[in-house]
């Protein structure tokens, strides 16, 4: 699904009707419980339990009477301002430093010949400043109060008139700002290595003057079929998640051909999770099968037979999706016969209505091992039957095997009454931009994928 | 408002020279991780120290002497007993705008230079800018680091950073000034400076507590001395009736012949004295300390002289 600026959540949203800020009070809420219920047990031991609570009681009324009143400022201010210099001359940095040299070898490892490059850079961006992240919390918090009390720098402190919430709270403020800073420019640092990562261009094969077809040069470990339209611009086919568009110039009575950057590549998406049934062989309803030591997740359907799995998806409109359906599926073949090995399992995808009574015109398309297979369905399809998938809550998309070249194939399979091909069905994991899994694999297992991109 | 009150409180304290520190039957038990009972490192102490004064904690090595100062600031929580400061309990926070601390070892950040260090401090006492400013340049000057203002603590020596200590201390222009130890560390010149701010600061009319195992530094500075020995006051009074030997007489004379000496001899021996030296005899911190540190151990418990 596409996700314009208009539809993103900004932060107010989040903060007030996403119940972020809810969470957040639960969550100190929940933090105060679990700490009374500590200190309780640390002062029952010492003073016993009707004591111990009195002396809990005091220490919290005179949080409230004393503490809290006077707090300042200035002081607090005071001590963010240290923790913030301690965190910068403990040359905590050096994670910062693990990161840029992370981000300068990870080029050679990102395979720029995926499927998908931005997916991946994003995703190892996204991860390691994650962990940096993490680790530099974990290094901040942990080492740096109790140092303090260790190498009792805090007797300084406590014989000033500073009062124990303005050093936790300065603490506090101190370590967030390091962070923010750090994680800013990590940010702005992943991004110039994304984007860097994706960017490039190419030039045309030579061609035919006016040919209205021709292809690009191979850069980047791809090259693309060029279209040009009326109006002389040219627009790419779309490998590897984008497109390129093209323009043409005269120079000296020559055309020069002008690729722009990619375009397509760093695009929000927001995953869509569907529910996965199976038909058997005969067509009627069932399971798919699993082939033993498998995710259970993961099931396969059986080739050359009258198997499917059906994928229901709700909120599949227009108003998401324009004008065409994108969908992302990686399925993989299980061959239980060591026949043709080479030439590639077919399947075929088919649209339905809600109430499955008019079925789409069949998108065939030949399995890509462990590959993302890609297929733009348009808003009209075929078979005198235009899925309209305007007002509709919820499209069915079936997905069949054909039985066509492998069909004799499938009937030793069926005789020798082995499994042959079995295709699995599979949630492609998709990735939101903010690189976390979704949560189709868990619920589904399977690979097939069922994202829907935008174009 | 209140912050009137109180100075005119402190004032009129001043007058009738209320005690600035008193504990009562303070009393300390370092408990381990289990609440075991480890040490008893200091038992019922009651001491007063006076407005203006310069009082001495004296005691060997682990005789209680920090426990004591740590407990009068509120650095810990007595096990028995209370310890007042300006009529304040020790844990009371906001005794200490009027309080300046020198600790034992200088524990302060390493990685601040010696003017981010009073800044800091400073910072923690609500003062403007401005004043800040001044005072770290005074503070620097007077405790003699303009060289090394600008390096790091972690670079500083040991005696570089009793300093930069003592003038953290001082930042806030304390009524009350705790020391503990201030001269170890230090050179004998460096020793000697701190001496001497020590009486000056009394002059400027500040009340200062110094403890110290030192007892030349106590016999220059202090005007009473407690000593401790083993977490016990063994002896509490002014250092110069304390060294004041009752029963012996001090003549001093000069260009005596010995024909002289022997006829003043003779002449104690007459009227039933007894003549020790011929040269004259001083008891010292040391001979004091030393007696009462040797008759404690023999008999634990037991409160010397009085
Ligand atoms: N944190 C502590 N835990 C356990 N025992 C301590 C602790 N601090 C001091 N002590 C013990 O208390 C006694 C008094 O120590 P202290 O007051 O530091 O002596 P000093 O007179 O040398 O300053 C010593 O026996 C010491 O070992
Ligand atoms: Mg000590």
């Amino acid at each position: 699904m596409r996700i314009d600026p208009d539809q993103m959540v900004t932060f107010w949203e989040w903060l007030i009707p996403g119940m972020g800020l809810l969470n957040g009070f639960l969550l100190v809420v929940t933090l105060a419980v679990l700490g009374f219920i500590v200190c309780y047990v640390i002062a029952a031991r010492l003073y016993g339990p009707a004591e111990g609570f009195y002396v809990i009681a005091e220490v919290m009324s005179k949080f409230f009477r004393e503490d809290l009143p006077n707090t300042s400022l200035r002081r607090i201010a005071a001590l963010a301002r240290l923790a913030f210099q301690e965190a910068l001359r403990r040359k905590v940095l050096a994670i910062f430093a693990v990161f840029v040299v992370g981000l300068m070898f990870a080029g050679w490892y990102l395979d720029p010949a995926a499927d998908d490059p931005a997916k991946l850079y994003i995703s190892f961006v996204m991860t390691s400043i994650n962990y940096m992240m993490l680790l530099l919390g974990l290094f901040l918090s942990s080492f740096s109060l109790p140092a303090d009390i260790k190498n009792r720098t805090i007797y300084t402190i406590i014989t000033k008139p500073v009062r124990p919430t303005e050093i936790v709270l300065g603490r506090v403020l101190g370590f967030t700002l390091v962070g923010t800073l750090l994680l800013g420019t990590m940010g702005i640092l992943s991004y110039v290595f994304v984007t860097r990562g994706i960017v490039h261009y190419h030039e045309m094969e030579p061609m035919e003057a006016n040919a209205r077809k021709g292809a690009s040069t191979y850069d980047a470990r791809h090259s693309h079929a060029v279209t040009f339209l009326e109006d002389g611009t040219g627009v790419t086919d779309e490998v590897k998640s984008h497109r390129h568009t093209v323009s043409v110039r005269e120079v000296d009575g020559k055309k020069v051909y002008d690729f722009g950057p990619p375009e397509g590549t760093l695009q929000a998406r927001i995953p869509v999770f569907g529910v996965l049934r199976f038909t058997q062989r005969d067509g009627s309803v069932g399971d798919g099968i699993n082939v033993g030591y498998e995710s259970t997740y993961r099931k396969y359907i059986d080739g050359a037979s009258l198997s499917s799995a059906i994928w229901t998806f709700n909120n599949v409109d227009e108003s998401s999706f324009g004008d065409q359906l994108n969908i992302e599926m990686t399925i993989t073949a299980y061959r239980t016969f060591k026949g043709d090995i080479v030439t590639g399992v077919r399947g075929s995808v088919i649209l339905r209505s809600p109430d499955g009574k008019i079925e789409s015109e069949r998108f065939p398309f030949i399995v890509k091992e462990y590959q993302v297979d890609r297929m733009e369905i348009p808003r009209k399809v075929k078979d005198s039957v235009t899925v309209n998938h305007k007002n509709s809550i919820s499209t069915k998309i079936s997905f069949k095997m054909e039985n066509s070249k492998l069909l004799s194939v499938a009937t030793i399979a069926a005789n020798t009454s082995v499994w042959h091909q079995l295709t699995s069905i599979c949630a492609k994991v998709m990735r939101r931009l903010a690189g976390t899994f979704s949560r189709a694999s868990l619920v589904f297992g399977s690979r097939w994928s069922s994202s829907f991109a935008s174009a | 408002m209140s912050a009137t009150a109180e100075s005119t409180a402190a004032k009129s304290s001043k007058t009738t020279s209320e005690p600035v520190i008193e504990t009562r039957n303070l009393g300390k038990i370092y408990r381990d991780f289990w609440g075991r009972k480890k040490v008893y490192a200091l038992k019922s102490l009651d001491i007063e120290v006076k407005q203006g004064e310069i009082f001495g904690l004296l005691g060997p090595n682990g005789s209680g002497k920090s426990t004591t100062i740590k407990l009068i600031l509120g650095l810990l929580f007595p096990t028995s007993g209370r310890a007042f400061v300006f009529g304040k309990d020790s844990t009371d926070v906001r005794k200490n705008e009027r309080v300046g601390y020198l600790p034992e070892e200088s524990y302060l950040y390493k990685f601040l230079n010696a003017e981010e260090t009073l800044d800091f401090y400073g910072r923690l006492f609500e003062m403007p800018a401005e004043e800040r400013r001044a005072r770290t340049e005074k503070l620097i000057k007077m405790v003699g680091l303009e060289k090394s203002r600008r390096r790091q603590l972690r670079e500083y020596s040991k005696g570089m950073t009793r300093r930069i200590g003592l003038a953290q201390a001082l930042i806030n222009e304390p009524d009350l000034l705790v020391l503990d130890e201030p001269t170890t560390g230090l050179d004998p010149l460096g020793s000697r400076d701190m001496k001497d701010l020590i009486l000056k600061l009394r002059d400027e009319g500040k009340t200062i507590l110094l403890c110290s195992h030192q007892l030349a530094d106590v016999q220059d500075v202090c005007d009473r001395v407690a000593i401790l020995h083993q977490g016990e006051l063994k002896e509490l009074g002014r250092v110069d009736s304390l060294l004041k030997v009752q029963d012996v007489t001090e003549v001093h004379a000069k260009g005596l012949s010995d024909e002289a000496k022997r006829e003043i001899q003779e002449v104690i021996k007459r009227h039933g004295g007894e003549v020790l030296t011929v040269d004259n005899p001083t008891t010292t911190m040391e001979e004091l300390f030393l007696d009462i540190v040797r008759q404690s151990e023999n008999r634990p418990g037991h409160r010397s002289v009085e």
